[in-house]
């Protein structure tokens, strides 16, 4: 499709979805869930985006896909709300605006920090849209010359990357916790030979284990759990003023804005990363390049901007390798990719093939949900902000509740309770002893698609591994492994960090300078 | 097998690590049991655990889910929001309590008076729970705001969550009992 049938499409969908009714309505109410979740501590974009599966799942397609796009950008602009007034982020996303948001908050310029943040959240997810517009046709075009071997090699890659970046602790734990995902990935039937695995005798287990309950079970118990047995209690907000655009702050922090952007929607297409790693690497980034890096820490309106636009940005970078691949780029992207499974939608590089015009759909949704986020922000912050009185003892048991019913609704069998709880669970202790989730949940996505397409290279080769480095695109991507696995050996891992070192020397803080000029 | 061998071989390497890092004696200490098992904290974590494995494995498939999901988050809103330490206690032995009489009565009672046996007795139940809590506060002379807000929550969310689910999104419930079946009754007289 050339450039301008492609601009003549989105305009097209942008009329159909903007004068119809029942959408505008799904739009702004599931954008004010959305940010009503996100600025709730302890409830995550991730489970927001499941909770709305299961409420959806009735749904036409594009009521649904509208629903829950809305509920992913609101839920992770929502977050900076308590970051700034009570400087506890409401989702992981927002961690460093709180760094910049509740300082200016301190000083009576809450609005002024939310209006920045609502302003700058807007423009990091139009940027978002607009490099998945441009950039996931090109990787569908690239993908469709994909054959056994580099799915395989993508899917393990997939996986190792996602253990490598999102481990806070050892990276040997995030790979355990992938291989964790793949191995639960393995349980039923196979689906070449239809051999049972891991059934124990079990009927119900013979189609797997059902995606959905499983992401419900290990996002949202482990979060049920944290936040009650910690007994998480949220101070009094900052109170404020009229929310304000705040344009002038934005321009003139214009570069920051697109520096993060580029940085958010980079971080959105790795697989399994999230907003939060986007926030926090666009903030230091804007530290580090900051001409007074000292004003950091106390109200600086770069700060605020960085991390924002790049955490909204990385939606539009999560969706990149989810539509294009099949492979998500964030947990909210995990769920949309359950969501988008019960709704017979396969992603993928056939996926302009089966719904044409499926990429510019989801680009224009994205565009309205910034949109609703940006209006709802406006003029409704001030009521939003009234849920942050809600104790988490009162609505984390309603989460639980919803979760419950949420998973059995979806197939309707009590059976996928009984996996939800001890997956759940495991998930909890996993993350008390600093595994991460995202690997785990990976795995199980990705772990068909690996499985079946390594026998089936091997079938196809006779078993010969050949083909792995003889294949271009196949080599890279083992290359690409190879590297991620030695890069955590020590002397490899000693070498890179002092090759960093000697090309990316410390800046000297203004002061440190000063000092040296004075002394 | 190879992810089983992966597994298997980073396991190795984390046990290596910990060895090193913090030696026999530290690898010894990390492994005795401690006595913060019985810590406030994790008397709220076997609340919670105890109260979701309850609620999911005894309560949801074999309970009206709206009597069941009242019940759930009556223990629940009533441990975390009134007086903490005390409440956390007093929750999770009514929790326990209740879904062992219902495990038994599953166990014991035969089919047809078994839905309505079980029924009752998580009425009884939630009634036990909102009493137990309101005499604990009033001994304590605390205000019963926190109580009603709780009672609020545990019988306004089924009433909201069972009808959008059942006659909104027509997804049968989990169980439907007493009240989801008096429902439906009221339902038909209603709209026949």
């Amino acid at each position: 499709m050339d450039v301008l049938s492609q601009f003549g499409l989105f305009f097209a969908t942008l009329a159909e979805l903007v004068t119809s009714p029942v959408v505008l309505a799904i739009l702004l109410l599931s954008s004010l869930s959305g940010i009503a979740f996100g600025a709730l501590p302890g409830l995550t974009a991730t489970l927001g985006v499941a909770l709305l599966t299961t409420l959806t799942y009735g749904l036409p397609l594009e009521h649904a896909l509208v629903a829950l796009l809305a509920m992913y950008v609101g839920a992770v602009y929502g977050g900076s709300y308590p970051a700034i007034l009570v400087n506890i982020p409401g989702t992981a996303a927002s961690a460093a605006s709180a760094m910049e948001g509740y300082p200016l908050a301190q000083r009576g310029e809450g609005a002024r920090a939310l209006g920045l943040t609502t302003t700058a959240s807007f423009i990091g997810t139009a940027i978002g849209m607009l490099f998945l517009v441009l950039l996931a046709p090109q990787i569908v075009t690239l993908a469709l010359q994909f054959t056994s071997y580099e799915v395989f090699l993508l899917a393990v890659f997939g996986i190792l990357i996602s253990g490598t970046l999102t481990s806070s602790d050892l990276v040997v734990k995030g790979w355990i916790a992938g291989l964790l995902g793949l191995a639960l990935s393995t349980v039923g039937r196979d689906q070449l030979q239809f051999y049972p695995r891991f059934t124990v005798g079990m009927p119900e287990l013979d189609s797997g284990l059902e995606v959905v309950p499983v992401l419900i079970g290990a996002f949202a118990i482990p979060q049920i759990i944290r936040v009650l047995r910690d007994d998480l209690a949220l101070g009094q907000p900052k109170t404020f003023k009229r929310i304000l655009p705040e344009f002038r702050t934005i321009v003139r922090n214009a570069k920051h804005n697109v520096r993060s952007a580029l940085v958010g929607v980079g971080i959105g297409s790795v697989p399994g990363i999230g907003e939060d790693i986007a926030g926090w690497v666009s903030y230091g980034g804007a530290k580090s390049t900051s001409r007074h890096p000292e004003t950091f820490g106390k109200g600086e309106p770069a700060g605020l901007v960085s991390s924002e636009t790049a955490n909204n940005a990385c939606i539009g970078g999560a969706l990149i390798p989810l539509l294009s691949l099949g492979i998500p780029g964030s947990p909210p992207a995990v769920m949309l990719l359950g969501a988008l499974m019960i709704h017979g939608v396969t992603v993928g590089p056939m996926i302009e093939f089966d719904r044409p015009g499926f990429i510019i759909q989801v680009t224009a949704i994205l565009l309205l949900a910034s949109a609703a986020m940006w209006i709802n922000g406006m003029l409704l912050a001030r009521h939003v902000v009234k849920v942050l009185r809600v104790p988490p003892a009162i609505f984390m048991p309603v989460v639980a509740v919803l979760s419950v019913n949420g998973s059995y609704a979806l197939g309707l069998n009590v059976f996928n309770l009984y996996l939800m709880v001890p997956i759940g669970i495991a998930a909890y202790f996993l993350t008390e002893w600093k595994y991460p989730i995202s690997p785990l949940v990976i795995g199980v996505i990705l772990g068909p698609m690996a499985d079946e397409n390594l026998r089936r290279a091997m079938m196809v080769s006779n078993g010969d591994f050949t083909p792995f480095v003889t294949r271009p695109v196949a080599l890279i991507l083992l290359i690409a492994i190879v590297l991620i696995i030695a890069s955590q050996v020590p002397p490899v891992r000693r070498a890179i960090g002092g090759l960093g070192r000697r090309l990316m020397p410390a800046r000297p803080s203004r002061s440190a300078a000063q000092q040296t000029a004075d002394g | 097998m190879l992810v089983g061998l992966g597994i298997l071989a980073l396991s190795g390497l984390l046990v290596r690590h910990a060895a090193r890092t913090l030696g026999r004696d530290g690898v010894r200490e990390a492994l005795r049991p401690h006595a913060t098992l019985v810590s406030a904290r994790n008397l709220r974590l076997y609340l919670i655990l105890g109260s979701i494995i309850a609620y999911v494995y005894v309560f949801v498939p074999h309970v009206d889910f709206a009597l069941a999901t009242a019940f759930f988050l009556a223990v629940f809103v009533f441990a975390f929001h009134l007086d903490r330490e005390a409440s956390v206690t007093r929750n999770l032995v009514l929790m326990a309590g209740l879904a062992v009489v219902v495990g038994a009565v599953l166990a014991l009672v035969e089919a047809p008076a078994r839905g309505p046996a079980v029924d009752l007795l998580t009425v009884a139940g939630i009634i036990a729970v909102a009493a137990v809590n309101a005499r604990a506060l009033v001994r304590q002379g605390l205000a019963l705001k926190p109580w009603w807000t709780g009672l609020a929550v545990a019988l306004l969310t089924p009433a909201v969550v069972c009808p959008v689910f059942r006659y909104g999104l027509l997804v049968p419930l989990p169980h439907e009992g007493l009240v989801i079946g008096s429902l439906d009754a009221l339902r038909y007289a209603l709209f026949r």
